[in-house]
């Protein structure tokens, strides 16, 4: 006699089918697993013998074979429980004729009550392509579940009510129950966190201001230099603030990330870009993701979002360059034991530096560093990576006297109101392409895009003489440029705007010099 | 010796003198008097016919008896040669008249490129910028626009091409199309900092590079105060750009003062540890310049009036940006507040000030004018 059961594993980021098969065959009685299952899917035999038993009904009696089917997928964790759970029941003579409807997803506690799991948001999102329309999952999971609008999902807290539930379709006696209904509205989380700090706090800091709203506007990545204590920090981690609401889609991407690293922000959908802080002592794995079995690391976490990198100079020189992938691709790899996982990761780097060893280059005269020592700092920054930041802006300490004269800076609100306008202009333009914004254009659709009248071209020429730009930094300009122009709504790229663009090449400039 | 035509024994013997030791062009001199001329102090010591007045000296004598010292000259002459790399000598045409009248003059001068009198200089138009290898913009900015100005009005520039304010002297010289020279601490085949390998080569094309040592010699540390000496003594005046209170660039001062020459020094910043030299020189009375003008003043060369007053071509945020700088406002920000206009407007101005020439980015991100 077998049956079959439709449950979920985790892939990534991603949720796959799996057919839990039971057979039970004359013999003595036993249970077991077999499907390529690690230790948590193996032990589970012994929660489902006592769940069974202690929800009162019998453990069938003879050789019970559950096969996690496609077999040479390795399994994790304990959310295929209930499923097996159901399967057993069903083999052993439990009337279910609509379970194949379902999706069972569950951890159960050995008195057969279901615990919740991580990553039910990938399984149910999985499910819902599939067709499966109808998901049983742990209360605790509901809120995350109900985030697909296109399955219904059905909490429950033990095996019992697992089985009623599925039941009340079938025999037409008990009212059959409503799906559940998303209610985490109320409980929406923040995750800007810092967003609560406003913009109009940063004074005297215009230029880097400038160059945050640009960045933001055309997502562009940005690299603020200055001494300790000038307010790097403090404008990066109000950048998130300043940033458009994730769209629904885009938020169905971010949050299952955060589910499936079970952190509490994947409770209700992820609407504010993520943003995630990232220190020097970071490593590869904790960067880009990683593990046995492969989990998102911050580069996923702030899909969509900011990633902050504080001291970029200070961060190990390979830990930095594992971002080039994510950087130009907009996804990360990971290959572990012969299977390769890709997570999402198109984010926008923030990055901050010292400009130089004592952080004082840019304080009129306090540098104690040797010219050589200056340079030496900023060459650790890996070049390829350096290469794809758009926008590098000194930040220097700003006087008493300007913090506290009237000078008051833009609220982030009325920034934020111009980025979403660039940010419009920049979708319709792009509606036909693989990019959405300015900063993820590059060779043929930058000169598709930001192409130049014969005024620019020759200012661009000028300036490329006159400081030797590469073509790389041609195109950046064009795509500040380019930004600059969207932001004020203008559908052609003027001589200003190019002259605007050619200021945020810092430390290009400098390091031309270093030549 | 035989195979060495006549010209160039003269040469090769002054170079075998100036190994004799230091200072070399006391020694030498008595060498030739003592021998009775070049060509008889070489056959005496291949003779190992050792005059009485070297006797005194033993370890004179016997330097100057060994035959490894007129090998090494030959060798000295030979790669000298081969690099392209000439050799003046107090009494030979093209050593520099200025440096004739100091008291250790190097007995041999190895140079590259044109030198001074061959480039029109005849001596009196030659100033050298001195000042800290670890400088500020500020003094940086100086040295560039104070050289330019100088070289634009026919000064030749010297310095010793070190790092900071020596580079900055060159280039602003080399970006006036004027000529520029280069005092070495080592051969001057050597390229010391390393960074300046295209300054190098960009004075060697306009300019000169000299030293007293002989080709291929390390920059040893211990070189570079003696140098000092041969900076101030080929220049009229030595102009101080930012010193801190003992520095290199004070040595050349006092090495200047010794020579009877013109001192020069452009005030700073009290506070500021890199000007205590200068404004400790100016307060002891040299003459404290705020100008080109102030130099070629007291030099009595006409100067040269600069085409047009900046500001007048300027209108809009340029000429806010112009005036804002002039004014000490040198960061963005201070700009962006100074003028009260947008931030755009404002970067999109300094660029254009940039390519036209008015306004300059320092490496630190401040904006000065040229």
């Amino acid at each position: 006699m077998t049956a079959h059961i439709n449950t979920f594993g985790l892939r990534g980021v991603n949720g796959f089918l799996v057919d839990a098969e039971i057979n039970i065959s004359k013999g003595l009685p036993y249970l077991d697993i077999i499907g390529m299952g690690n230790t948590a899917v193996r032990e589970s035999a012994g929660r489902i013998r006592a769940a069974i038993e202690n929800m009162g009904y019998d453990m069938p009696l003879g050789r019970i074979t559950v096969n996690l089917a496609p077999a040479g997928v390795r399994k994790e964790g304990a959310c295929y429980d209930l499923a097996i759970a159901m399967g057993i029941l069903k083999c052993a003579g439990c009337d279910m004729p609509h379970s194949g409807r379902f999706g069972f997803i569950g951890e159960l506690s050995l008195d057969g009550f279901l615990r919740p799991v991580r990553g039910v948001l990938s399984m149910v999102k999985e499910a819902a392509r599939i067709g499966i329309r109808k998901c049983i999952v742990p209360v605790e999971n509901a809120d995350e579940a109900a985030l697909i609008d296109s399955c219904e999902i059905y909490p429950v807290a033990s095996v019992q009510e697992a089985v009623h539930t599925v039941c009340s379709f079938s025999d037409g006696s008990g009212e059959v129950r409503t799906p559940w209904k998303y209610s985490g509205g109320t409980r929406m989380r923040d995750m800007r966190g810092e967003a609560r700090a406003d913009f109009a706090d940063v004074k005297g800091q215009e230029q880097a201001v400038r160059a945050a709203e640009l960045a933001a506007a055309g997502g562009h990545n940005i690299l603020f230099m200055g001494a300790p204590g000038c307010g790097k920090t403090m404008i990066a981690t109000r950048m998130a603030g300043i940033l458009p609401e994730l769209t629904k889609e885009e938020a169905l991407e971010v949050t299952p990330v955060y589910s499936v690293l079970n952190m509490p922000e994947s409770a209700s959908l992820i609407t504010r870009p993520p943003f995630r802080t990232v220190y020097p002592d970071v490593t590869k794995a904790g960067l880009t993701g990683g593990g046995g079995t492969p989990v998102p690391g911050e580069i996923s976490l702030a899909h969509k979002g900011i990633l902050f990198l504080d001291e970029l100079a200070e961060f190990g020189r390979n830990v930095i360059q594992c971002l080039r992938q994510p950087m130009e691709t907009g996804a990360v790899s990971i290959s572990r034991c012969g299977e390769t996982v890709t997570f999402p990761a198109e984010f926008m780097l923030v990055a901050a530096s010292n400009p130089c060893r004592c952080g004082n280059l840019f304080e009129n005269g306090k540098c104690i560093c040797t010219p050589f020592q200056a340079k030496e700092y900023l060459s650790r920054i890996s070049r390829p990576v350096l290469d794809r930041i758009d926008i590098q802006v000194p930040v220097r300490r700003v006087d008493l006297e300007n913090t506290e004269s009237g000078h008051t800076g833009e609220s982030s609100e009325a920034i934020r109101d111009r980025v979403i306008k660039a940010r419009l202009i920049q979708s319709e333009r792009y509606r036909n392409e693989s990019v959405r914004l300015n900063g993820r254009l590059d060779g043929a659709l930058v000169r598709k895009y930001c192409a130049v009248d014969a005024e620019c071209e020759r200012l661009l020429r000028i300036c490329a003489d006159r400081e030797g730009i590469s073509v790389r930094g041609y195109e950046k300009i064009l795509k500040i440029a380019r930004t600059a122009a969207d932001l004020e709504g203008r559908r052609d790229i003027t001589s200003k705007d190019i002259a605007e663009a050619v200021q945020y090449r810092f430390l290009d400039s400098y390091f031309q010099e270093a030549v | 010796m035989a195979d060495i035509v006549n010209a160039s024994e003269n040469a090769v013997i002054h170079i075998w003198l100036s190994l004799m030791g230091k200072p070399n062009y006391r020694i030498s001199e008595m060498i030739t008097s003592s021998c009775g001329g070049l060509r008889n102090a070489w056959d005496m010591s291949e003779k190992r016919h050792v005059p009485d007045e070297i006797q005194k000296n033993r370890r004179l004598a016997e330097r100057f008896t060994d035959p490894s010292q007129r090998e090494r000259a030959l060798d000295i002459y030979r790669q000298c040669e081969r690099k392209g790399i000439g050799a003046v000598f107090p009494d030979s045409d093209g050593y520099p008249d200025l440096l004739k009248e100091i008291i250790n003059r190097p007995s041999v001068l190895y140079y590259a490129g044109r030198l001074p009198c061959d480039a029109g200089k005849d001596g009196y138009a030659m100033l050298s910028v001195v000042g800290s290898r670890r400088c500020t913009p500020y003094g940086r900015t100086n040295a560039y626009g104070i050289s330019r100005e100088l070289a634009l009005a026919g000064i030749g520039i010297v310095s010793g091409m070190a790092r900071g304010i020596d580079s900055e002297a060159h280039r602003g010289a080399l970006s006036a199309g004027g000529y520029t020279l280069a005092v070495l601490g080592s051969g001057t085949d050597i390229i010391y900092p390393p960074e300046n390998a295209r300054l190098y080569s960009e004075i060697l094309e306009k300019g000169c590079v000299i030293s007293e040592y002989p080709p291929g010699t390390q920059p040893y540390r211990s070189n570079f105060p003696a140098r000092n000496r041969i900076i101030s003594g080929i220049s009229a005046g030595t102009l101080v750009i930012e010193a801190a209170r003992s520095s290199g660039a004070m040595i050349t001062v006092d090495r200047a003062i010794e020579q009877n020459r013109n001192v020069y020094a452009v005030p700073g910043n009290i506070t500021s540890e890199s000007s205590q030299g200068c404004n400790s020189l100016i307060r002891s009375g040299v003459v404290c310049v705020t100008s080109h003008n102030d130099i070629l003043a007291d030099m009595n060369i006409e100067s040269r009036e600069r085409e047009c007053g900046w500001i007048n071509g300027l209108y809009g945020a340029e000429a806010a940006c112009a005036s804002a700088i002039n004014r000490g406002y040198y960061t963005v920000n201070d700009i962006v507040r100074y003028a009260d206009m947008s931030i755009t407007d404002i970067l999109s101005a300094l660029t254009m000030l940039e390519i036209k020439c008015i306004v300059s980015k320092a490496e630190d991100g401040t904006y000065r004018l040229v």
